[in-house]
């Protein structure tokens, strides 16, 4: 078995005039916990958005476990099994809670057309079957107590959770943290960093995270890559790429500042 | 017929095709200018069928539904992967276009003097039984995973997308559904006044539809129902006015949109069917 879960060999995307990511490559072993870090502005995302399908590739080519699944259109990808949550959260605003979760599951759902317009057993039963599941998704980020709320009515750190049950619906393999940290407060950072630990091991998931909080980073890290406009500016073990005087320059320095 | 059966039908018709713009605009968020030429479309197939091949109602009425669900998807598939302001112009493109052909086809279609001598076959039960399923199967869809990842689309594309959901697929979906059920409004159309000219089914109606479904509150099904009934009668309720009336038609419809953005319901749901209510949550869609 192919040990690394997720490659990502050589890919670039330039927007206009900018080069937002050049040659970059990337390996998340199975089970591993791997993290992107850079300046604002240093192409995460990008790469985030390059592997999910959000932007074609330039250059370049993703595998996931053996299987290259660049050039799929993004909802393939994302049945493939790699699941994402976003920077600036993004829940359906309009749906429950627990509905928010049941869209994630209702592409595996198993009804038809006919089946839903004339509301027979199949449908209903398979609804409940979902909603039974996504209950349980609930449970596990610690929301079950909220599913008929809207989600603009949760403090930003369950709205945070609620990213991570949504896409835990999907069964992902691969799992893609875009800042989860952003704009939690300290004792919220330690729930986070336990409950991604619980998934981590429960669900033996394969992280990889985008993070500015030195702290997320070093302490769940098994690797972590470095990035400056667009260009991988170092790779290694946390404590390593701390003490990398490159790193210090470009990032940690800028990071004091704030 | 009196004039009460006469409101009566024209309001199911109506109920009919808003189920249609609820549908499309309503849950899956795209605009739709040209949905009365869809309407267009089986009214006059099942017409001409009939009226120059004598063809029986029941195959006729199912052929011009089928024909509204055929444009559908010749205008659905290049349009559904624009963006919503290219939408409405597309659609509304489209419409005028389909009632140029009309006008124009005068052999067939009888021109802008319209197709006359359509028996009269639309009965108020059959109208009332058609409004009545129509509702319950896009009732059924709203409360479905097909409705549920259509409001994924109008909220967040791309996080829609990113959940897996077939963002395209699921827009064509709705698009023929729609077209479907304005086609077949069509054809009770026709059947009931026995006589239709292309200037019937233009952008003012499409409109006039969309405006129900604001009206109502964009997400909710009961609240598209309720304005159909109220927009569609008031005209008639406000006859006493004469000349006046559209004029306070349209005060109206300002009157509730200013005041209440969202709609008379907003995203609720009326009724004892359907378990709790989404609070409304003040945000203008």
């Amino acid at each position: 078995m192919n040990p690394s879960v997720l490659t990502v060999r050589n890919i670039s995307k330039r927007f206009g005039g900018v080069q937002a990511v050049q040659n970059f490559s990337l390996v998340l072993p199975r089970g591993g916990i791997v993290s992107m870090i850079g300046p604002n502005g240093a192409g995460k995302t990008t790469v985030f958005n390059l592997i999910s399908g959000v932007y074609p590739l330039d250059q370049g080519e993703v595998y996931l476990e053996d299987e290259r699944i660049s050039g799929l259109p993004q909802h393939l990808i994302t049945r493939k099994g790699i699941a994402r949550t976003f920077q600036n959260i993004r829940l359906f605003q309009g749906l429950t809670v627990l509905e928010n979760v049941l869209t994630a599951l209702d592409p595996f759902t198993p009804y038809t057309l006919v089946e839903a317009l004339f509301r027979l057993s199949r449908s209903r039963g398979e609804e409940k079957k979902a909603k039974e599941k996504a209950r349980e998704l609930l449970r596990l980020v610690g929301l079950d107590s909220y599913q008929d709320e809207q989600p603009s009515n949760l403090p930003y750190g369950l709205q945070r959770k609620l990213e991570i049950a949504r896409a835990l619906a999907i069964r992902p393999k691969v799992l893609l943290l875009d800042e989860p940290a952003a704009g939690l407060n300290p004792k919220e950072v330690y729930d986070f960093i336990d409950l991604i630990y619980t998934l981590h091991e429960d669900h033996s998931l394969s992280i990889l995270l985008i993070e500015h909080r030195m702290q997320v980073v070093m302490e769940m890290s098994d690797w972590v890559y470095v990035l400056n406009f667009g260009k991988l500016l170092a790779e290694g073990k946390p404590q390593d790429v701390q003490k990398d005087p490159e790193v210090i320059k470009a990032y940690i320095g800028e990071e004091e500042a704030c | 017929m009196g004039i009460s059966v006469s409101v009566l039908v024209f309001t199911c018709i109506s109920i009919i095709g808003v189920s249609g713009v609820f549908l499309i605009t309503g849950l899956a968020g795209m605009f739709s200018l040209g949905q009365a030429s869809f309407m267009a479309v089986g009214a006059y197939t099942s017409g001409v069928l009939v009226v120059r091949f004598g063809v029986p109602f029941p195959v006729a009425a199912v052929t011009g539904t089928l024909a509204g669900v055929l444009a559908g998807l010749l205008v659905g598939l290049p349009t559904v992967r624009l963006r919503r302001d290219y939408i409405a112009l597309v659609t509304f493109g489209f419409g005028e276009a389909i009632i140029a052909i009309l006008n124009n086809l005068s052999h067939i279609t009888g021109g802008a003097m319209g197709l006359v001598g359509i028996p009269p076959m639309t009965t108020l039960p059959l109208v009332l039984l058609s409004a009545v399923f129509s509702l319950f199967f896009v009732w059924n869809f709203k409360f479905s995973k097909y409705g549920r990842q259509c409001i994924a689309i109008r909220t967040d594309e791309l996080a829609a997308r990113s959940m897996g959901i077939h963002g395209d697929g699921l827009k064509l979906l709705v698009f023929i559904l729609s077209a479907g059920l304005s086609a077949y409004a069509g054809v009770l159309y026709g059947f009931y006044t026995t006589y239709v000219d292309p200037g019937l089914f233009n952008w003012t109606r499409s409109a006039e539809w969309i405006i129900m479904v604001f009206f109502g509150g964009l997400g909710s099904l009961t609240g598209a129902v309720v304005s159909a009934i109220l927009l569609g009668t008031l005209p008639e309720i406000l006859r006493f006015a004469s000349e006046w009336r559209i004029l306070l038609y349209c005060a109206i419809v300002l009157v509730i949109i200013n005041f209440r953005p969202k709609g008379l319901l907003g995203e609720r749901e009326l009724g004892i069917i359907k378990k709790k209510t989404t609070p409304d949550t003040g945000r203008a869609v």
